[in-house]
């Protein structure tokens, strides 16, 4: 979250600026809208708070009406979202619903890097930041099960934290971000993204944990939990731990939902994930 | 200084209320001058579960509100003389409890001498239960052996890890201890529960006891008695065990082995 860096007043220095411009990233959730109707909305709204409320009180939130056509009541939203601690910031719609949108004090805004997707596309990429998601093609040993995905996906949507960005994602010159580094272990319920770098998890991958990277992911202990490498569109990321026995494993979108276990020769071993064509393979590391 | 320490689970009904009821008693039978605190604001129980429900008169959140003083609300137990309840409400609503007042009743608890602070958190992920845990310095991670309550205590160590104040302030994190209680050695061994290696396994936090599966509890509770003090039972001896290892002193695990019954056990019934 940004924050506004104060700067000492020193009248004696001409330069001396009451402001200052600084960039900043913001995290938010997104509120994804599958219909128009108030009444179910507000429903909604309301038993997403009460199963997890504590949790999501006091984001900012974006709005993100572009799936749907009928324009939503933004007043009575934007009341509810308040009246529930949830800080509105942005919306993301196109035509009469952006005006309407607007109309009642929400900015447009882009959701960094990811391309809206039309409103046909497969849920689970509601699950997945911002590389647009598609299902492997059925040619794996693994199961391979979109609407598991989907499921889950609606499940866990109302916790989806999203980066939200005016830069978009361009290939950044000069040397690479150093990864980002998690000496801990990630439980049920944690999500940890690391931004246009690897990420590297000393520790449990709890299920019902994420861990999210643009570059690589490596974890040095069970990845039991979701691990989507190449979150905006790396082909080349992959996914690397000393135990392999995941939920879910998504390289550059292509996603895999493993239900039943990984056959004996992966299953719980180190292993490597990567993206070949548009079919995710395996590797057993060693032995 | 005063030891804050939070019983919690996530899940509910898996024992948190009669660990703190018997792990406050066995610390304050060791000499250690101990207050329990009731944070299930509504439904609070603890107060049944230490016999002292006709003596409450003034709660927690009355206290937090300024209507009465932690000498009007502190119970002493009946059979600890250096034992105390401070129970929950019954009416209020738990937004009464704020981290400004919760914060005051402890640091008023620790001005007072108490040596440890046990916090019954309520079950969930709400208001009460992260009030229980936001000023913890160690946590009682009660689990039982079965999938939905190991998935709810690995949430709930989430959340000890990242919404602390030790966290936030990024001192050195809250000391993490699992207990297993409801553990019946039995059916682990039929495939029927989890067992302690995969429960050890999944939540990689140190072990500080076995609490066995045992009518004796709904006993104590009936009698509004803590656990711990019922002789020779199996319950009161692995909470023994459990103060023993919280304090520093190392103990083999008890009541985990399955022991197909003889015989005469079989003949005569009995469990």
């Amino acid at each position: 979250m940004g924050q506004s860096k104060v700067s000492n007043p020193a009248p004696s220095r001409k330069t001396a600026q009451a402001l200052d411009f600084k960039s900043a990233t913001l995290y938010a959730i997104r509120v994804v809208l599958h219909e128009a109707d108030s009444g179910s909305l507000l429903d909604a709204l309301a038993q997403r708070m009460k199963d997890a409320g504590a949790f999501f009180e006091n984001e900012p939130v974006v709005v993100d009406a572009s799936r749907i056509e009928e324009v939503v009541d933004w007043p009575a939203l934007v009341d509810a979202l308040r009246k529930h601690s949830l800080h509105p910031v942005g919306v993301v719609a196109e035509g009469a619903q952006l005006e309407a949108a607007v109309a009642a004090g929400l900015p447009a805004v882009e959701l960094g890097g990811a391309p809206v997707r039309p409103p046909a596309s497969p849920t689970p990429e509601q699950e997945v930041p911002p590389a647009a998601v598609t299902p492997e093609k059925p040619a794996g040993s693994v199961e391979s099960s979109p609407a598991a995905g989907a499921s889950e996906a609606a499940s866990d949507a109302g916790q989806t934290k999203r980066e939200v960005s005016d830069v978009p994602a361009a290939p950044a010159p000069g040397p690479a971000p150093a990864a980002m580094v998690i000496n801990r272990p990630l439980r049920s319920g944690q999500r940890v993204y690391a931004r246009n770098t690897d990420l590297i998890v000393v520790g449990v991958v709890s299920r019902g944990a994420e861990v999210i990277a643009d570059g690589n992911i490596h974890v040095y202990g069970p990845l039991r939990g979701k691990a989507m490498a190449g979150a905006r569109g790396d082909t080349s990321a992959r996914i690397f731990t000393t135990q392999l026995d995941p939920e879910l494993v998504a390289i550059a979108g292509v996603y895999r939902v493993i239900e039943t276990g990984l056959e004996d020769r992966l299953q719980n071993r180190a292993a490597i994930v990567r993206l070949e064509g548009e079919s995710l393979q395996i590797e057993a590391l060693g032995n | 200084m005063a030891r804050i320490v939070v019983v919690t689970s996530g899940k509910g009904g898996v024992g948190k209320t009669t660990t703190s009821a018997s792990f406050s008693a066995g610390l304050a039978m060791k000499g250690h001058k101990t207050v329990v605190i009731d944070f299930d604001v509504g439904l609070r129980n603890l107060d049944l579960i230490m016999g002292c429900e006709r003596r409450v008169v003034y709660d927690f959140v009355n206290v937090i509100q300024g209507e009465a003083s932690l000498n009007q609300a502190l119970i002493r137990d009946k059979q600890l003389e250096n034992l105390f309840i401070l129970p929950a409400s019954q009416t209020r609503d738990k937004d009464a409890l704020t981290k400004e007042g919760v914060e005051k009743v402890l640091n008023d608890l620790a001005d007072m001498g108490f040596e440890y602070i046990v916090c019954d958190s309520p079950a969930g992920i709400e208001t009460g239960a992260l009030m229980a845990s936001y000023f913890a310095d160690d946590a009682l991670v009660v689990t039982n052996p079965e999938v939905s309550s190991v998935r709810d205590s690995d949430r709930i160590l989430g959340i000890l890890s990242a919404k602390s104040r030790r966290a936030e302030k990024g001192e050195e994190p809250i000391k993490e201890y699992l207990l297993l209680t409801r553990y019946s050695p039995k059916r682990v061994a039929d495939g029927e529960m989890l067992s302690l290696k995969d429960i050890e396994d999944i939540l990689r936090i140190k072990l500080i006891g076995v609490i066995p599966e045992s009518e004796s509890v709904l006993q104590a509770s009936n009698q509004g008695v803590p656990v711990i003090h019922l002789r020779d039972t199996d319950v009161s001896a692995a909470y023994h065990d459990v103060i023993a290892r919280y304090l520093g002193e190392e103990r083999p695990l008890r009541f985990t082995e399955y022991e197909k019954p003889g015989l005469f056990k079989r003949l005569f019934g009995g469990k």
